[in-house]
């Protein structure tokens, strides 16, 4: 006799729904070493072949791999949807979350731009304070002093010591 | 004059020494910051190091290395949080100990654990490295691919769980390796006319973006405010002489499965130190205070996760394949310092065996030192909003990465894969098996192609080295499911028992 699996004992915490959301999130993994795999596959065929003759041409690993990611994530993903397993043992996100990788990229994106206008110690230094602003840092040891000073070292460490050209 | 003294002048200089200081202190700070890990450190501080010449850049990164694996233990006996994964285990009796009011006690035991864990582990680097190398270097093209297989099932096999997710993270990372030159005729792979990728992916930058930034990311996404207590009573430092007699035993256990724990590659502190604290409680006379605030059971996990970093370094250096995370980022920076870790580097250069090993014992002393201070002031430390040290560590990687090539495509490659490195994370995927795949594509690529135009797949089939190797991985990744097969067979066979005996005794009563 086998455990019951956590499919079987799944329903009676929700039925459908709960089912398709226990289903989605697993799947998402394998769906996406799927086309992964099946990208490598057809970026290998615009490979230029070589002059010299060889035994294996240099498509063929990438295409081995490409096509070993594809029956690897096509198993799991069998697997997955007919005996789903534990979910990950990982905390979910929140929607703060998502709000806080966003503006972290946003003030990124921003700092490039300034940096082409202005020099690095400026640039850095606002980069620091939007970082801590958007992360929730407040007052103005937080917004003021601390990015000064990390600018400071950051400038004294590359731009000073290690002659990086900033 | 000889390897070991040519080896040990190395170090005497003052600037290495200075290295070692600075690496010592970084790496406390480091282990101390629950969620930042000693790769993430090492990743970052690569990037500074490549512009010293190889031994003072080593001093640095072995330096956080060893450091890291002393400051981690804070965290876990003071709040229950581990500062890096490879003190996981050293909660199970740190922290129990501290509530029990004995917190000085606890970091002084594991201080001095850590400490002869990793001179246990030093022993093996220092007597079985130029063996070892001596053997790999007999290697062909066919054990050398195998060797290179052993190496990422190995990493799937330990990673625990989720094998067939860790085999296509593997596979994904050996693809990512495809991209710029073929090894065997030169031809452009996956570059799409960019200049930069001709050399492949910029490996430092990669490895920042997985190991640091989506960490750090990871954080952010989850992160939710609570605030943990600290212990603040530390009560006595020193063992008694009772409490000190109770450690001599895990202290040899935890030496030996660290030791052997680390000497596979791709296994590291986390796995030693659970192996070890089982093992400590099937030998010890108290196994019931296991759990509960047991010395031998601190003692055991943290001599063990400790005892693996001379292995690891052996595996790392000897072979070319490395031991852990943190060794997969110190191979990147060996590369760019023109060394090839594999089996020529040791039977070439004996000295940097004697080099390493004396800066990781110079660490390991002078860590030693840190960790007795009085760490009171370590729990202020752990009170830091989030906010401060994730701005920090974004920044750093950001002007770290920039740093290597002085190039804006290197930052631009270490984001992407800092978003590569979160979804993979999300979607339950390890990131160690890429990093893996990426260091070891073009060796696997090469060796396999050159064995099977020698002499075709008989070249590796006719090989007993090639062959034990390759069945001990299929075994690495085959067994675990297995055994969780039989284990949960067992489990629900003893279930369907029970309320049997229990509806018989019932009966039994009743008449």
């Amino acid at each position: 006799m086998t455990a019951p699996s956590i499919s079987e004992q799944a329903p009676a915490a929700g039925g459908d729904d709960f089912r398709l959301r226990r289903l989605v999130g697993p799947l998402a993994g394998p769906a996406l070493g799927l086309v992964f795999g099946l990208v490598v596959i057809a970026l290998s065929q615009s490979i230029v072949e070589p002059n010299i003759t060889t035994s294996f041409s240099p498509r063929w690993w990438p295409q081995s791999l490409g096509a070993l990611i594809v029956l690897l994530s096509a198993a799991v993903l069998l697997k997955d949807i007919v005996r789903p397993g534990d979910p990950d043992d990982m905390e979910s996100a929140t929607r703060i979350g998502f709000g806080r990788v966003a503006a972290v990229f946003g003030a990124i994106a921003a700092y490039a731009v300034v940096w082409y206008f202005v020099a690095f110690p400026v640039a850095t230094s606002l980069l620091f304070a939007a970082l801590i602003f958007v992360l929730g840092g407040r007052g103005w040891k937080a917004i003021i002093v601390f990015p000064l000073v990390c600018t400071g070292v950051l400038y004294t460490l590359f731009g000073l010591l290690l002659k990086v050209p900033l | 004059m000889n390897p070991v003294s040519e080896g040990l002048a190395q170090i005497a200089d003052p600037f290495v020494l200075l290295c070692v200081l600075i690496g010592a202190l970084v790496g406390m700070l480091v282990g101390a910051f629950p969620g930042v890990t000693a790769t993430m450190a090492v990743a970052l501080a690569s990037s500074f190091t490549l512009t010293m010449d190889p031994v003072p850049g080593l001093a640095v990164l072995l330096t956080i290395y060893v450091a890291a694996n002393f400051g981690d233990r804070v965290p876990a006996i003071l709040v229950n949080t581990p500062g890096t994964p490879a003190s996981i285990a050293t909660t199970f009796d740190g922290y129990p100990m501290a509530k029990k009011g004995l917190a000085g006690v606890a970091l002084t035991t594991s201080a001095f654990a850590s400490a002869i864990g990793t001179f246990a582990g030093l022993l093996l680097l220092i007597f079985a490295a130029i063996p070892l190398a001596k053997i790999a270097l007999k290697f062909g093209p066919a054990e050398m691919f195998a060797l290179v297989v052993f190496g990422l099932t190995m990493m799937v096999g330990v990673s625990g769980g989720k094998i067939g997710k860790g085999l296509i993270a593997g596979a994904i990372g050996l693809a990512l390796a495809v991209v710029g030159r073929d090894p065997i005729t030169g031809t452009e792979r996956f570059t799409f006319g960019i200049l930069e990728l001709s050399d492949g992916i910029p490996f430092i930058a990669a490895i920042i973006g997985l190991f640091g930034v989506a960490d750090v990311l990871d954080q952010m996404l989850t992160h939710r405010a609570e605030k943990f207590t600290a212990i603040t009573q530390f009560g006595r430092w020193w063992p008694n002489r009772a409490e000190t007699r109770q450690m001599v035993k895990p202290l040899i256990v935890g030496s030996g499965v660290g030791a052997v724990v680390g000497a596979v590659p791709a296994a590291g502190g986390d796995i030693a130190g659970i192996m070890s604290w089982a093992a400590a409680k099937k030998t010890s006379k108290r196994p019931e205070e296991f759990g509960k605030g047991s010395i031998e059971g601190l003692t055991a996990t943290d001599t063990a996760s400790n005892a693996t970093l001379g292995p690891s370094v052996t595996t790392t250096l000897a072979l070319g394949i490395p031991g852990d995370s943190v060794m997969a980022v110190l191979i990147g920076s060996l590369v760019i310092w023109g060394i090839q870790p594999g089996p020529s580097l040791f039977a070439n250069r004996p000295d940097l065996v004697y080099t390493i090993a004396a800066i990781m014992a110079l660490a390991t002393v002078l860590t030693l030192a840190l960790s007795l201070v009085r760490l009171r002031g370590v729990t202020k430390l752990l009170e830091l909003k989030p906010a401060f040290l994730w701005t920090v560590i974004i920044v750093f990687c950001m002007v770290g990465t920039f740093a290597v090539n002085n190039s804006v495509f290197d930052v631009g490659i270490m984001l992407l894969f800092g978003i590569v490195g979160l979804i993979l994370r999300r979607t339950g995927f390890p990131a160690g098996p890429v990093v893996l795949g990426l260091i070891l594509g073009k060796l696997a690529e090469g060796n396999l192609r050159r064995a099977l135009e020698i002499g075709g797949v008989e070249n590796i089939l006719t090989s007993p080295i090639a062959v034990t190797t390759l069945m001990i991985s299929a075994a690495a990744i085959a067994l675990p499911p297995l055994f969780a097969r039989a284990k949960r067979r067992k489990a629900a066979r003893e279930s369907a028992a029970r309320p049997t005996t229990t509806s018989s005794s019932t009966t039994s009563l009743g008449k």
